[in-house]
């Protein structure tokens, strides 16, 4: 018999809370580690409690083979990446989003002028600290004054995004 | 879990991913990320609510599974267009990590200095064009030469100083 897929919904619900509270866990255990590795890895753990869950309420009383089975791994595996990757990109956010700093400066001064912008946040900084952080997590090396690409996994993510957006035909300034 | 449910909420999805396409090759909506909102989870909503109203009209079926799966069918496409509304934002502003990325990738072997990638941008790109599609989006108000921030982005910015201090981080984005 199926399990009600209300089942489902009810567990991957909890995901999120159960990627969050492993991620509280882990920021304060790693600390040496950079933030966005500690993120990714409270993805991965998080993906264990929700996988025993859903085995204990649901799959363990189905037959392996069963159609109902492999459409509720398909259905588990899309939604729980989904969400892991949606929180990835809201820690990201709170790390890195330039519109978050922006808000964060306004809400700390009241208000502030296009000037204020300009000089907390020139471009050299920007990329300087973009060049280091590429450097850690091993996308980038530089020999001399030189930087070069070394691993290319960041790189074809790259190149898919300048696809779709041609494919969205948005204008570049680059 | 019936396989329909996956395939009918990758379905949603795409149709919905579709009509964004095509709306925004026509013509990119000015709140862009409002629009995205609407279509992603807004649209299939209302497709999916027509739908379970009209089954269980024809068919008589007013059970819990056959709401549940509804449901489940819901999370499907919610998850995945939550996953597609948190990368658009690198598509829709360039993400700078990328785009050095890109550079140095048209100039290797030899790759590209520090200087040569600062050369690629300037304020301009980098903070005013974020500006202006916050202040597009409602979320910061220009007024009397300064920038304030609306109550949406007051919320939002107060969301993260709590979700950083729950994982016991100072706020420091860049």
């Amino acid at each position: 018999m199926s399990a009600n897929p209300f089942t489902y919904v009810i567990i991957l619900a909890l995901s999120p809370v159960v990627i969050f509270l492993g991620h509280t866990f882990l920021s304060r255990l790693l600390k040496a580690v950079p933030r966005q590795v500690t993120a990714g890895l409270a993805m991965i753990i998080g993906f264990f409690p929700v996988a025993a869950l859903e085995w204990l309420f649901i799959l363990k009383n189905s037959a392996l083979s069963h159609p109902d089975f492999k459409a509720g791994m398909i259905y588990s595996i899309f939604v729980y990446s989904s969400i892991a990757y949606s929180y990835f990109h809201l820690f990201n956010m709170s790390e890195t989003a330039r519109r978050i700093r922006i808000f964060h400066e306004i809400y700390k001064k009241g208000s502030v002028t296009r000037k204020d912008i300009e000089i907390l946040y020139d471009s050299s900084q920007i990329v300087g600290i973009r060049l280091i952080r590429l450097e850690d997590t091993g996308q980038l090396v530089k020999i001399g004054n030189f930087y070069k690409i070394k691993g290319r996994s960041l790189l074809w993510v790259a190149k898919i995004i300048k696809i779709w957006d041609t494919l969205l035909a948005h204008p570049r300034p680059m | 879990m019936n396989p329909m449910i996956p395939i009918f909420g990758g379905v949603l999805f795409f149709i919905s991913l579709t009509v964004h396409i095509i709306i925004w090759r026509i013509k990119k909506p000015k709140n862009d990320v409002g629009a995205l909102f609407f279509i992603l989870m807004i649209l299939p909503t209302l497709l999916l609510i027509l739908f379970g109203l009209g089954f269980a009209l024809a068919q008589g079926r007013t059970d819990l599974v056959f709401f549940s799966s509804l449901t489940a069918v819901a999370l499907f496409y919610l998850s995945l267009g939550s996953a597609y509304i948190q990368t658009y934002p690198v598509v829709q502003a360039e993400s700078p990590s990328l785009e050095i990325l890109l550079a140095i990738d048209q100039k290797m072997p030899h790759g590209l200095t520090e200087t040569d990638i600062l050369k690629l941008f300037d304020n301009s790109t980098l903070v005013q064009k974020r500006m202006q599609d916050l202040i597009n989006t409602k979320l910061i108000i220009e007024k009397n030469n300064a920038y304030h921030l609306s109550n949406t982005a007051s919320h939002i910015i107060r969301f993260f100083h709590l979700y950083r201090k729950a994982l016991g981080l100072e706020f420091n984005v860049g």
